[in-house]
């Protein structure tokens, strides 16, 4: 196992960079997770590794070593694709042991190996079998297996769960986190699905338009995003923004947004001192549906912290309810918020792309009495609110 | 609707047996007119079933007497086999690394190669007769076997190369790149999982360039000026020239002919088998 760093790397295609300027390093046994939109240079970042793609400028490095030059079979690397890329033409057990094979390891050591790897994945009862014989499921786990194999000093994943279906999916999630915990094994891991990269990095990277946005734990993306898009991104579902306006009363400053005005908590405002500059400018508000609830439910009689609407989608999720709801307020075409939330609304997940302009997405309590057609009072949580810097689309902290 | 389906499915009934008998029936009636006698085959009204019924023609052939018509027809049988069986090895061969190189590999003008080289199939047979004729009685070729097979592969590679490269080029890259991942070079890939791979690509290959050198006729009729080199396809032609064989025993020949290449075909036919790219990607 090893550490594995992108130092200034660059990538690109004719006039086209897939990759800005990458810095990241993964920790030796590190889960780190890539995340992004398609074509933010996730796999591209992943191919380079793998050397299967040469790098532009900058510098890869495994264990210590430069390996720019190096022949993907000279990195000591495994990979499983996204498509799994199985031999057709060989059983479970000759996929599993093709690299074995052409690492010259002896013919005990890969028959041991081979069936250890088939065990831990409950493949032994197909070791016989050929890929086409195989479900999508035991494609899958073949792919990890010829991986596991390997003993490589890193493993890379790209979108290796895509193809199955949701249940799987989650199956395999938790079996692909267990392995690389079990192995203590440095493992890269890109998708598309920010639900994945929250549920299994202990780090996410997450990329877009080939430049890197935010490395951290996926609580702190979730709670402190450093911009607009990874606001959007992250989080299901997606943030609402909404184009608001700061202003300082004697009580605090205030949000104002069409014909809302809500206040900020204090403590929300003193932590994020650079809030004050923005008095009396525009900023972008964002409430993620999480910290909105009926204000019905909500026993604070606090009024400041409310909005009325009108209900116009009600989804009832069991435990809770999501309400699409009218606010008659500007929402900001900011091309980091469309581009987050289309890809996730491409991934199944209800985004703001599609929500009309003025609709607030609310993740309420079951017991709420919100009717289609009906008007509605929110209460926005004060302390959980996200502001944004109109331009640049940076999150408003210090 | 369910007329009209029925209707389809009738005039593709039709459709089918219409195509079935313009193929079959010229093998069948010279299966028919090498199992009779010249009188037999003559006779009017014609018999659908040979009649009077006998093996006097394919005896004939297994005659072996030198200078007689059996002689002449298995040296022939041998040429052709040696010459399209040669050809068509160096033919796939040498496409399976062009192609190769054509479908995976990145170099200046790719493109105007791969065309220039497919534009030779436009080249009608004839313009290239005599030159190539030339060249080769150069270099003192003419009625060599290597001649023959240079002449055929030469004339092959476009067409194989330009099957293979399909093949190749729908095979999932990814599928190498696990193998370059797992430790291969490109011709430890090519060798272990493109071209195990593309098994059905290369015997379709093999299959259609062996019946196109079984078939050939007017090279070797050039090529060759006797029973050193000539194919069957010449020899016969020479035979039935010569107005002094019988034309029952020329069917014999012609049936005999047609069997290996059939033989070949239903063999070979078997890696041909659909699905075989399946489960190996998604």
């Amino acid at each position: 196992m090893a550490e594995i760093r992108y130092e200034h790397v660059s990538k690109s295609f004719d006039a086209n960079t897939v990759v800005d300027d990458l810095d990241l390093r993964i920790a030796d046994g590190e889960l780190m997770v890539l995340v992004g939109p398609s074509g933010c240079g996730k796999t591209t970042a992943l191919r380079m590794m793998a050397g299967l793609e040469e790098v532009s400028s900058g510098r890869i490095v495994i264990d210590d070593e430069v390996v720019n030059d190096l022949e993907p079979r000279d990195r000591d690397i495994a990979m499983v694709f996204q498509n799994y890329a199985l031999y057709p033409h060989l059983s479970v057990y000759q996929n599993m042991a093709f690299g074995l094979r052409l690492h010259h390891v002896g013919k005990d050591e890969i028959d041991r190996r081979v069936r250890e790897a088939a065990h831990v994945l409950q493949l032994e009862e197909l070791l016989q079998r050929k890929p086409k014989q195989l479900s999508g499921g035991q494609r899958q786990r073949v792919a990890m297996g010829r991986a596991i194999v390997r003993q490589p000093k890193v493993f890379l994943m790209d979108e290796p769960l895509s193809n199955l279906d949701a249940k799987l999916r989650v199956q395999m999630r938790a079996q692909i986190a267990r392995l690389q915990r079990d192995l203590e094994a440095t493992m890269l891991y890109v998708t598309h699905d920010q639900v994945e990269a929250m549920t299994l990095g202990r780090r996410v990277a997450v990329m877009r338009l080939g430049a890197l946005q935010q490395v951290a734990p996926p609580q702190e993306l979730y709670g402190r995003p450093v911009n607009l898009f990874v606001a959007s991104f992250i989080g299901s579902p997606a943030m609402n923004v909404v184009e608001a306006e700061l202003h300082r009363e004697p009580d605090g400053l205030r949000a104002r947004f069409g014909p809302h005005d809500v206040r900020i908590d204090p403590g929300l405002a003193a932590s994020r001192p650079a809030l004050e500059r923005y008095a009396g400018r525009r900023v972008v508000l964002g409430v993620r549906p999480q910290s909105v609830e009926d204000a019905a439910l909500v026993d604070t009689g606090d009024t400041d912290s409310t909005i009325d609407g009108t209900v116009e989608l009600r989804e009832n999720l069991g435990p809770e309810v999501d309400v699409h709801v009218g606010i008659n307020a500007p929402v900001p075409a900011l091309e980091a918020v469309i581009e987050a939330t289309e890809s996730a609304d491409a991934t199944g997940e209800a985004g703001v792309a599609g929500r009309p302009e003025g609709i607030f997405v609310a993740r309420l309590g079951a017991g709420t009495e919100a009717r289609e057609g009906r008007p509605v009072r929110l209460w926005l949580d004060p302390r959980a609110l996200h502001f944004f810097d109109p331009d640049s689309g940076a999150a408003i902290y210090e | 609707m369910g007329g009209r389906s029925a209707l389809r499915r009738v005039g593709r009934g039709v459709l089918i047996a219409v195509i079935l008998v313009w193929s079959a029936f010229p093998i069948y009636w010279a299966l028919n007119t090498s199992f009779t006698t010249l009188n037999g085959a003559q006779a009017v009204p014609a018999h659908f079933l040979p009649s009077p019924f006998t093996v006097h023609n394919y005896r004939t052939l297994l005659n072996q007497t030198s200078g007689g018509v059996g002689s002449q027809f298995w040296r022939s049988f041998l040429n052709a086999a040696i010459e399209a069986g040669l050809a068509t090895v160096l033919t796939v061969a040498i496409a399976l690394f062009a192609a190769y190189a054509f479908a995976r590999l990145e170099f200046r003008g790719k493109r105007i190669i791969l065309v220039a080289v497919l534009a030779t199939l436009l080249l009608p047979v004839y313009a290239t007769l005599i030159p190539l004729y030339r060249i080769m009685s150069s270099v003192h070729l003419v009625n060599t076997y290597l001649g023959i097979i240079l002449v055929y592969t030469s004339g092959f590679l476009p067409l194989a190369i330009w099957i293979m490269y399909n093949y190749f080029a729908s095979v999932p890259r990814e599928l190498e790149e696990a193998a370059f991942v797992d430790g291969a070079t490109p011709v430890m890939a090519l060798w272990r999982v493109m071209i195990p791979v593309s098994m059905p690509g290369i015997a379709a290959t093999s299959i259609i360039v062996f019946l196109i050198g079984w078939a050939q006729f007017i090279f070797p009729l050039v090529l060759s000026s006797d029973l050193a080199t000539q194919p069957v396809t010449v020899v016969v032609a020479a035979l039935y020239g010569q107005r002094i064989v019988p034309f029952t025993l020329l069917n014999a020949i012609g049936v005999l002919a047609a069997a290996l290449p059939g033989i070949i075909a239903l063999v070979l036919n078997r890696y041909i088998v659909q699905g075989v790219m399946a489960g190996s990607i998604k």
